[in-house]
Formats: C-alpha cells, structure tokens, sequence
C-alpha cells in the first residue's frame, strides 16, 4: 500500500510537472510570437511610410511632367522654326510658311504653360508638407499599429509592449528642385513608351532616351520647371505654405526632472534633429543621463540602490519627490498607469478604559508594486472621486525633516478596531491588532498626454540639417535618404519589447514542487533568467529590396520588412531605445540593463 | 513465540488483501496515467496548430497577403480589424492641408489628388494585416466524457509589402489631374 500511495504521488506530480512545463512553454511561445508580430508590424509601417514617400516623390515628379512636356513641344516648335528659317536660303523660302504654324503652337504652349504652372507649383508644395508630416507621423503611426497588434494577438493574457525605432522621424531629407525636375523629364518617355508599346522598335528608342532627358531636364531645370528655388514661397504661383502642424498623443514617463527637460528643450531647439539619442551629446544631457542613474530605484527592491547617494537630498529622494507631484491624480492628465512602493505592517491597539490608543506600527519589507489596470479611473492613492484601490488620499509632502526613515506615506489604510459595546468591554491594557497599508512612495507613472508637434516647411524636422544646406533645396523637392544612412544600419532598426503577466501562470508553482521546501539553486544566471522571464523581444528592419543606387531608393516603391537576429544596440541607439522602452513599459529600461549583462548569450 | 494455529489464523485474514488494495488503487493508476497522456496529446495538438498557423502567416504576409501559399488555403485571410494608424496618418495630412495647402490650392487640385489618390492607398496600406486561424477536433478519452472538442491555432501578423512600379502611379497622378 505505501508503494501503491508512492506510485500514486508521483504519478500525480508527473501530471502536475506536465501541465506547468505545458504551460510555461506556451506562455514563452505566446510572448516571443507577439514579440517577432511586433517587431515585423513596426517596420512594415516604416516601410510603408518610406513607400509612401516615394509614392508622393513621383506624384510630384508625374505632376512636373506636364510642364516639362508643354516646354518640350515649345522646345520643338522653336527649333521647327529655326531649322524652317535656315532651309529658306536653300528653298528659295518655301520652308518659310511652315513657321506661322509653328510660331501660334509655341505661343500656345506658352500661354498653357503659364496658365497650368501655379496649380502645379501649389500641388508640389503641399505634397512636399505632406511628405514632411508622412515623415514625422510614421513613427506613432507605426505605434498604432504595434498597439492595435499586440492588443488583436491578445497572447498572452494581460501583455504589453511597444516595438520602437532609435529616430522619432523617418531617415528621409530635402532632395533638389532640378533633381525632380529631371525626374519629370523622364515620365514624357515613359508614358511614350507605354503608349506606342505595340510599335517594333520604340521601346528601345524610348529607352535610349530615357537618361538623355533626365539629364537634360535637371541642367535645364529652370527652363523646363520654372524657378524652383523660392524658399520663402512666393515663387511663381507659389502663394503662401505655413509651416504645418499635428497633434499626436503620446506615452510619457514620469517624474520629469528640470534637468530632464531643459535637455529636451536644448536638444529640439539646437540641433533640430529629433533622433533620440542625439540629445546626449550636449553637457545638460549628460549631466541629466547621470542624474537618472544614480536616481534609479533598485530594480528588484524599487529602494535606494545601493552605494548611491541616499540621504535626504541624493537623487533618489529628490526624484521620489518629484514623482508624488507629477503622478498626482488630482492633475490633469491621470496617469494611466503608477510604479510605487508599499509595505504592509501591523498597528497595535491598546485599551485604555475609554478609548483605543494606538501604538507603534511594525512593517515588513516594502515591496515594489506597479497597476496592471488602466489607473486612469482606479489609482492606488488620490480622492474619493478617483475610486483609489489601495487606499483614499493623497499626500504630496515626503517628509517633514531632514530625517531618510521618516517617510509621510502617499496614503494609508488602517481601520481602527471598533469602540466596544458597554456589555463587551475589554480589560484596560487588552492589546488589540489590527493590519495596515502604506504606499510609502510613488516611483514613477505615465501619462498619455495629446502634444502638438510642429513640421517646418522646407527644412524638416527630422531631416538631417547638414545634408539640407544645398541651395537648391526648396519647399517644392522631393525626398532622399538622409545623408550618411546606410541600409542596415541603426537607422532602420525597429526593436519590440513584450512584457508578459508571467503570475498568472500556475507553472512556476507547480515546477516548485519538484524542489519541494527546499532552497533554490543560488546562480547569478539563474536570477538573471528568472527576471527576463516575463519578457520577450525582437528585432526586424525595414529596407529597400533591390539593386539600385541609393539615388532610386526614394523613386521606387520596394520598401519591405524583415525580421533579424536581436542585437543589442549600442551607443546612442541603446539610451534611445532605454529611453523609448522606459517611458513606455517603465521597466523597460531594466530589462535592457539585464539583457545588456547577458547580451552575448541572447540569440533570436 | 507465537503458536503455530495464531501465525495460519493470521494469513488467513490477510488472504486477498492485496487484491482489494489494487481494486482500489489501479484505477487511480490508471486515471492518472490517461491524464497525463490527455494532457500530453492536447499540448501537442495546440502546439501543432499554433505551428501551422504561424508558418501560414509568415508566408502570406512575406507575398503581402496577396496570394495564398499552397497549403494553408482557408487558413489565413486578410483581417478585418481596423487599427487607427491609417486614419491617423490621413488626419495628420489633412490637419497639415487645411494649414498649408488651403492657401495656396485656389484651384482645388492638389485636395483632389491627396484624398483620391493618396486617400484610398493610405486606409488600404495602413490597415492590412492578416489572421490565421486552424481548427481540428480533437478527441477526448471516455473517462473524461469523451466526444470532441475543437482545438484553435491564431495567429495575426502584419501583412508585408511587394515592390509596385512607378508608371503605374504616374497613370494614375495623370488620369487625375485636368488642368482648367
């Protein structure tokens, strides 16, 4: 029988072992497809904005073909009547009739010319707005879809996660006037040639043709296209283009720092680039990226890290400080979702004959907590109104003195025992106990917050400066791969970061069993696992798919996604990410940390 | 010392014992083997479907969700999901035509090419992503009712892109724009 009971046991454990590792397998699995979902959705999106852009480059050029095409009628016409009015001399000036004819189609291409260029000059200029706001929008756009994916997929329950590139605009700048121009001067061929497709011998024509034109065209830009340069727009039948501008809502971290935001302020204002990363070269920005790191709360603890400065006015505390006030849901936004630290204790009471007196509470360890809820209308502290989950109130002071261990929680909750009937009144000295709640601090929270984002018309947000400095760069060109991107680079990285609700699962527990009361293997590695364990990420980037120059790729649509192995960035690509992932997921920034320990060993 | 009639009286009550202690413990030897073997074949199965939704998706979405690769017909089709990043975009260019373009488009055709042309390839490019779903039934052991159950595998991808030509574009820019 106690054989029987043995067999039984372990036949049960068997069960148990075969579902937690089912489990554990199929929750990894979930995680990493959404992960590799996401990473690949995220590019697509870049790629297809970069389509996009290109789509609107040859609309504009398609549109500058009909100029092009009026000029090269009048081009002919006027050399018609030269070659009419030299075969004079020798035609005893029969040829001479031929040039009235010619002379009325010239003026009337003229006088067409000048009638269609201004609608086209004001269709090129809000094409090439709409190529700088395709450009800035692509990014959250690609967000969007990220979002929408991740939410669709729905694999595994409760996760989130972000897929993000190390630039906030697409890697595109202003090409040259003449160089849509002789694009231009290439569509009248190829338009031909669609035409007389079926007639032997005029698709090679017409092909041989085809770089002669553009070359043609571009040199003669001016002749062909008009004035292009008008900067200022008022060209020919330009009429006015103000700067547009777009609302965008956006994800941000809090606590905000000054010097966080002076660096945002400096790194906008000065370089006018908007990659992420770029920020760090300033001193303001270093000094803040050295702030935020001695700032950072333990990871596992969410405490004061060890060997940084802790006291009164250390980072740390200055950055709790400033997390209380930004997080406060009595502003407006709430945020959507709260990072903090609680510890649960026990608060004596003592009976004094007439009333309860309460005496010195006993915590345990604080713990490191975050929502898993929208927080939006269900914080852990604030008003009545907010309906807070932990408990009402909200305390925006820290601390009274200059004392670390005196700590005015953001809330508490406590019931008091209740006054005692007459009848069942305890002995005076009866010790009654009762438990307590404390958000002792509030570490950080996000804020979905609608922010406009202005698209300067001509020199690009988001558009490489240097490269921008030509002077035939104008508010009528199309767009090129910004200077010094080469495929495959940082520039067209997009890497996601999922982040699985790893407790619910029942698989941890049961694969406790196998251990059963015993300690666990104490390994760096092991530990290092375990905390990655709720993670997933991926990699994939977006580039064009074929031979060509790099002057074609903005001129044909063959941008495509793939997926490749995760790298870990590095640099400024890898603050950019951290920065990206942190004010996303808030933890991001420490599974990047631990992943960076490990980076050698991660290969998917 | 125990007397000899004690020790046979002894083996006699304890006749059989054996044979009552696996009546009751072979089944539960038995039900907990069928569990484990259940629960074993129905990972298996789901890991299976999850494989052949997965590879069908990958391969749909690398030819754009155009055409169905060989196999995993009925399996993956384009979604019906809308997600907000196309209007996003077509807000963004609307919100940035009505500051610059109103202006200078007295002539009402650079509105007309955006929302025609630019319009319908936008909702159509933003929005494309694809679901793959596998269904098979899956049989369940007597003990535990027995029957079928259905089994699902989905997968939902974003839908890759396939290089398009220039002229075709550039038909289409012409065909809209008549000069007045």
């Amino acid at each position: 029988m106690v054989i029987a009971l043995f067999l039984a046991v372990f036949l049960l454990g068997l069960l148990y072992y075969v579902v937690g590792t089912t489990q554990t397998v199929f929750f990894r699995e979930h995680l990493q497809d959404t992960a590799d979902g996401a990473a690949l959705s995220g590019a697509v999106m870049h790629a297809r904005s970069m389509n996009l852009i290109v789509l609107i480059n040859i609309v504009m050029a398609a549109l500058l073909a009909i100029l092009v095409t009026i000029k090269l009628i009048e081009g002919l016409a006027i050399i018609g009547m030269v070659i009419a009015a030299a075969l004079a001399w020798f035609t005893g000036g029969s040829t001479l009739a031929a040039i009235p004819p010619l002379k009325t189609a010239q003026a009337d291409m003229n006088a067409a010319y000048q009638q269609v260029q201004p609608p086209i000059f004001a269709a090129l200029k809000a094409l090439h707005a709409a190529s700088d706001l395709v450009s800035s929008v692509a990014p959250s756009a690609a967000d969007a879809v990220v979002l929408a994916d991740i939410t669709a997929k729905g694999q595994p329950a409760g996760s989130r996660g972000i897929a993000s590139g190390t630039r906030l605009t697409l890697p595109v700048s202003d090409d040259t006037f003449p160089e849509l121009c002789g694009r231009a001067g290439k569509f009248p061929i190829d338009l031909a040639k669609e035409a007389l497709g079926g007639v032997p011998g005029v698709s090679e024509i017409m092909g041989a043709l085809d770089d002669p034109m553009h070359d043609m065209t571009k040199s003669l830009s001016e002749w062909f296209c008009g004035e292009g340069d008008d900067g200022n727009g008022g060209g020919k039948g330009g009429g006015q283009s103000r700067p547009p501008s777009y609302k965008r809502d956006e994800k941000r971290a809090y606590p905000r720092m000054d010097l966080a935001v002076r660096c945002e302020n400096e790194h906008i204002d000065s370089s006018g680039s908007l990659t992420l990363g770029a920020g760090n070269t300033s001193p303001t920005c270093e000094e803040s990226k050295r702030f935020e790191d001695a700032a950072l709360p333990d990871q596992n603890t969410g405490r004061c890290q060890a060997g940084h400065d802790c006291s009164a006015d250390g980072p740390y505390e200055q950055r709790v400080a400033k997390a209380r006030l930004d997080c406060d849901p009595a502003l407006s936004p709430r945020p959507s979702y709260y990072l903090y630290l609680q510890r649960e204790g026990s608060v004596p009471y003592r009976w004094t004959g007439k009333l309860w007196q309460r005496l010195t509470p006993t915590f345990g360890e604080p713990q490191r907590r975050e929502t898993r809820k929208d927080a939006v209308s269900n914080p852990p502290c604030g008003s009545k109104l907010v309906h807070p989950f932990v408990a009402e109130g909200y305390q925006t002071t820290v601390r009274t003195s200059n004392d670390v261990t005196e700590v005015q929680p953001v809330c508490s909750k406590e019931v008091p025992p209740p006054a005692p009937s007459t009848r069942n009144r305890p002995e005076v000295g009866h010790i009654e106990t009762v438990p307590i709640t404390e958000v002792m601090h509030i570490l950080g929270c996000q804020k979905t917050e609608t922010i406009t984002v202005q698209v300067s018309n001509g020199k690009t947000a988001g558009s490489d400066s240097s490269s921008d400095s030509g002077s035939s760069s104008n508010s009528k060109s199309p767009k090129r791969v910004t200077d010094g991107a080469t495929l495959g680079d940082e520039n067209f990285q997009i890497r996601a970061l999922i982040q699985g609700d790893s407790d619910t699962l029942a698989a941890d527990r049961l694969v406790q069993l196998t251990i059963w009361n015993q300690e666990e293997p104490a390994s760096d590695n092991l530990h290092v696992l375990q905390a990655l364990s709720g993670y997933s990420v991926a990699q994939a980037e977006y580039f064009y798919d074929g031979s060509a120059a790099r002057g074609e790729w903005m001129w044909n649509m063959k941008w495509r996604a793939r997926l490749r192995r995760f790298r870990m960035p590095e640099g400024e690509a890898f603050t950019a990410i951290q920065t990206a992932w942190r004010t996303a997921l808030g933890s991001g920034c420490d599974v990047l940390n631990t992943l960076s320990r490990i980076g050698d060993l991660v290969v998917h | 010392m125990i007397p000899p009639s004690k020790i046979k009286r002894g083996r006699r009550r304890q006749r059989g014992a054996a044979m009552v202690e696996a009546t009751i413990v072979v089944p539960v030897f038995i039900l907990l083997l069928i569990s484990v073997l259940y629960v074993r074949d129905q990972a298996l199965t789901q890991h299976d479907l999850e494989m052949k939704a997965r590879s069908c998706a990958w391969q749909f979405s690398a030819a754009n969700c155009d055409a169905v690769p060989p196999g995993c017909e009925g399996i993956v089709e384009q979604s019906t999901t809308q997600n907000s990043a196309g209007q996003e975009v077509m807000d963004a260019l609307q919100g940035g035509k009505d500051q610059s373009v109103k202006h200078a488009d007295k002539t009402g055709v650079v509105s007309k090419i955006i929302d025609s042309l630019l319009g319908p390839v936008l909702q159509a490019a933003f929005g494309r992503s694809l679901d793959a779903t596998v269904a098979r039934e899956f049989e369940r052991p007597a003990v535990f009712g027995g029957k079928t159950k259905t089994m699902t595998g989905r997968y939902h991808l974003a839908c890759n892109l396939t290089p398009e030509e220039p002229i075709d574009v550039a038909k289409d820019a012409w065909k809209l724009f008549k000069p007045n």
